[in-house]
């Protein structure tokens, strides 16, 4: 059932900024993640979403009802904001009380509803204390709660985990997820950290100037990136992308003057992008996989792994080995056929 | 010692010998000015530490039923101007801290109207208080609103800068809390600025107080303490003018001791 729709909403914030002619919808109870740089319009799509910024063109419902141009979304939305926007003058108490009050709540119902979010959210400490005097995994809770105590259709979230250390930003997030998936709440995130978007997100909207470059579950996303930039922004060492061409009459691709024993997919010929992930390579020749002869040239110590760059034909790959391997020296590679992708040079756009 | 701690040094010792300069020793003179017997006090060469005292000066200057009409006008006329000022100042401040072009607007009319010769506009304002009936009246509302128009700059810009401070996102999430316009600026904005409304009153408050030109020229017979101290000089009783101003000093006094912590915050733009 889906509980939020955009349709071709347009919101232009000077010449290459804001959100053009985009549309999405997230099911009831879906964890869904806006990935993308800063300037994708993520935020000011979040920001639409919520009702603090109107779109130039196009509708946002929210559990079937058109919420553009209301004066206020009540029970709708509610947002956590990156700096978390908690009111600093009161205690912990009465910024989860705070929406309840503006209802019009009797203070017993109030109360009532404070502690159980408070516990909901995993709230355990006074609540008595002011933001300043709490750290901020709780400041994080406290923000949580008072979005969730209105009980909105859908929160809103824009990346308020990230200030805080990776260590609690780990645990909290994994808080999170779970919170979710127990409470089966909507919960629209953005982020431009892929890690996040991973872990937390049923379906992730990738976003590219103001448009959608892709929607889909995480692995899907992952192993199927549907352009370029989809497939360099996705994965922590990002993807090998080198140029190479066909030629005609014989078959295979060449880096340069490498041959590979590949076939693009389809009748494709001249020129396009190959991309590999760094993870996907390896020095065992396995069945069916497909050599590429390479030449060492350097190798960076990662912790766990070492970082290698290599060399074949004209161009430089990444991958990642449990050893080091000598600068200078050739290496043989191997990769399965599947996991090479094919883009179109000119477009972008993933070949299938 | 470092250069950046002979620094320090020097610049403490240069605020400290600037606040005995302007503050103590003006204030022991006017002490000893206030207790002293008239021929010691006009003694060639002066004298710092007067032989005898009295207290006669602040005797008389307390029976005289002058003195309380003038304390009561001023106090009326500070405490008027200090809220005129002070609920117009927030009112302006918060405007401008939200508003780019009422900020511009603003700090352009307030500095503005500062250039302008205050002796320029004291017959303007003459003639409209005559007109409006408010010329010199016991209560002293014309010259109010005069001193709230003359404190009210510094108090708009107090008020500025501390509302600026405030993120925006606090009033959007207020906003999505399902607040309206007015309780986000009272629950959300007015409690976080309190240092520099109090500030903003009682600087004008001081201002008020201390003003001398407007309530000499705008309160001729109904006056406040300043003039009154004035005529008191003119007419020679130096005795009598110092226990004067010594008096009216006080209340002043007090009130900086009472609220420093406060002040102090909502001066130095900690809230």
């Amino acid at each position: 059932m889906i509980e939020l729709a955009v349709n071709n909403v347009t919101r232009a914030l000077g010449a290459d900024r804001g959100v053009r002619d985009l549309s999405l919808t997230v099911e009831r109870g879906e964890f869904f993640v806006l990935l993308g740089p800063s300037g994708a319009g993520k935020s000011t799509l979040l920001r639409m979403i919520a009702g603090l910024e109107r779109p130039d063109s196009g509708d946002i419902e929210i559990g079937g009802r058109s919420i553009v141009g209301l004066r206020r979304p009540d029970n709708a939305v509610a947002m956590v904001f990156q700096s978390l926007a908690l009111y600093p003058h009161m205690s912990a108490f009465d910024n989860i009380a705070f929406p309840l009050r503006m209802m019009g709540l009797s203070r017993r119902e109030t109360e009532k509803r404070v502690r159980e979010t408070a516990a909901l959210a995993g709230l355990e400490i006074d609540l008595r204390r002011r933001p300043a005097y709490l750290s901020g995994g709780e400041r994080q809770r406290v923000a949580l709660a008072r979005a969730l105590v209105r009980e909105p259709r859908v929160i809103l979230m824009d990346e308020p985990l990230s200030q805080l250390d990776t260590q609690l930003r780990n645990s909290l997030r994994l808080e999170l997820k779970e919170f979710q998936r127990r409470t089966g709440r909507t919960i629209v995130y953005v982020t431009h950290d892929h890690a996040s978007a991973f872990i937390l997100g049923d379906r992730i909207a990738v976003m590219q100037n103001g448009g959608i470059a892709q929607i889909g579950e995480p692995v899907e996303i992952y192993r199927y990136p549907a352009n370029l930039f989809v497939a360099r922004f996705l994965g922590d060492t990002p993807m090998n992308l080198v140029k190479c061409r066909t030629n005609e009459g014989r078959r295979g691709l060449w880096v340069g003057e490498t041959r590979l024993e590949l076939t693009p997919p389809g009748s494709v010929t001249g020129e396009l992008m190959l991309g590999i992930r760094p993870e996907d390579v390896s020095l065992n020749a396995t069945l069916g996989a497909v050599e590429m002869p390479t030449v060492v040239e350097t190798a960076e110590f990662l912790g766990a792994r070492y970082l290698v760059r290599l060399r074949l034909g004209d161009a430089t790959l990444s991958a990642e080995f449990p050893t080091p391997l000598k600068p200078g020296k050739p290496a043989h590679l191997y990769a399965q056929n599947e996991s090479f992708h094919f883009f179109d040079l000119e477009s972008g756009r993933r070949i299938a | 010692m470092t250069i950046e701690n002979r620094l320090l040094v020097f610049c403490r010792k240069a605020l400290s010998a600037f606040v005995v300069t302007a503050g103590v020793i003006p204030l022991y003179l006017l002490t000893k000015q206030a207790l002293t017997p008239e021929l010691q006090s006009f003694a060639w060469p002066p004298v710092w530490f007067p032989k005898s005292l009295t207290l006669t000066y602040v005797k008389d200057v307390i029976a005289s039923g002058e003195l309380r009409t003038s304390l009561i006008l001023s106090a009326r006329v500070a405490i008027t101007a200090a809220l005129a000022a002070t609920v117009l100042g927030t009112m302006l401040g918060y405007a401008m801290a939200r508003h780019t072009r009422a900020r511009a607007l603003g700090l352009s009319a307030l500095t503005a109207t500062r250039l302008l010769p205050m002796i320029a506009a004291a017959m303007p304002l003459a003639t409209i208080l005559i007109t409006l009936g408010l010329y010199d009246t016991p209560g002293g509302v014309g010259l109010a609103l005069v001193h709230g128009a003359l404190a009210l700059p510094a108090a708009a810009i107090l008020l500025f800068s501390a509302f600026v401070k405030i993120p925006i996102e606090l009033e959007q999430a207020a906003y999505l809390d399902g607040a309206s316009p007015l309780s986000i600026f009272l629950r959300l904005n007015l409690p976080q600025v309190r240092g520099a409304v109090a500030g903003a009153f009682v600087l004008s408050f001081l201002v008020s107080w201390d003003e001398f030109g407007f309530a000499l020229l705008l309160q001729p017979t109904n006056r406040t303490l300043p003039p009154l101290i004035y005529y008191y000089t003119v007419f020679g009783d130096t005795g009598a003018a110092s226990a004067l101003a010594l008096v009216s000093a006080v209340p002043v006094l007090i009130a900086l001791v009472a609220l420093r912590p406060v002040l102090l915050r909502g001066l130095s733009g900690r809230g």
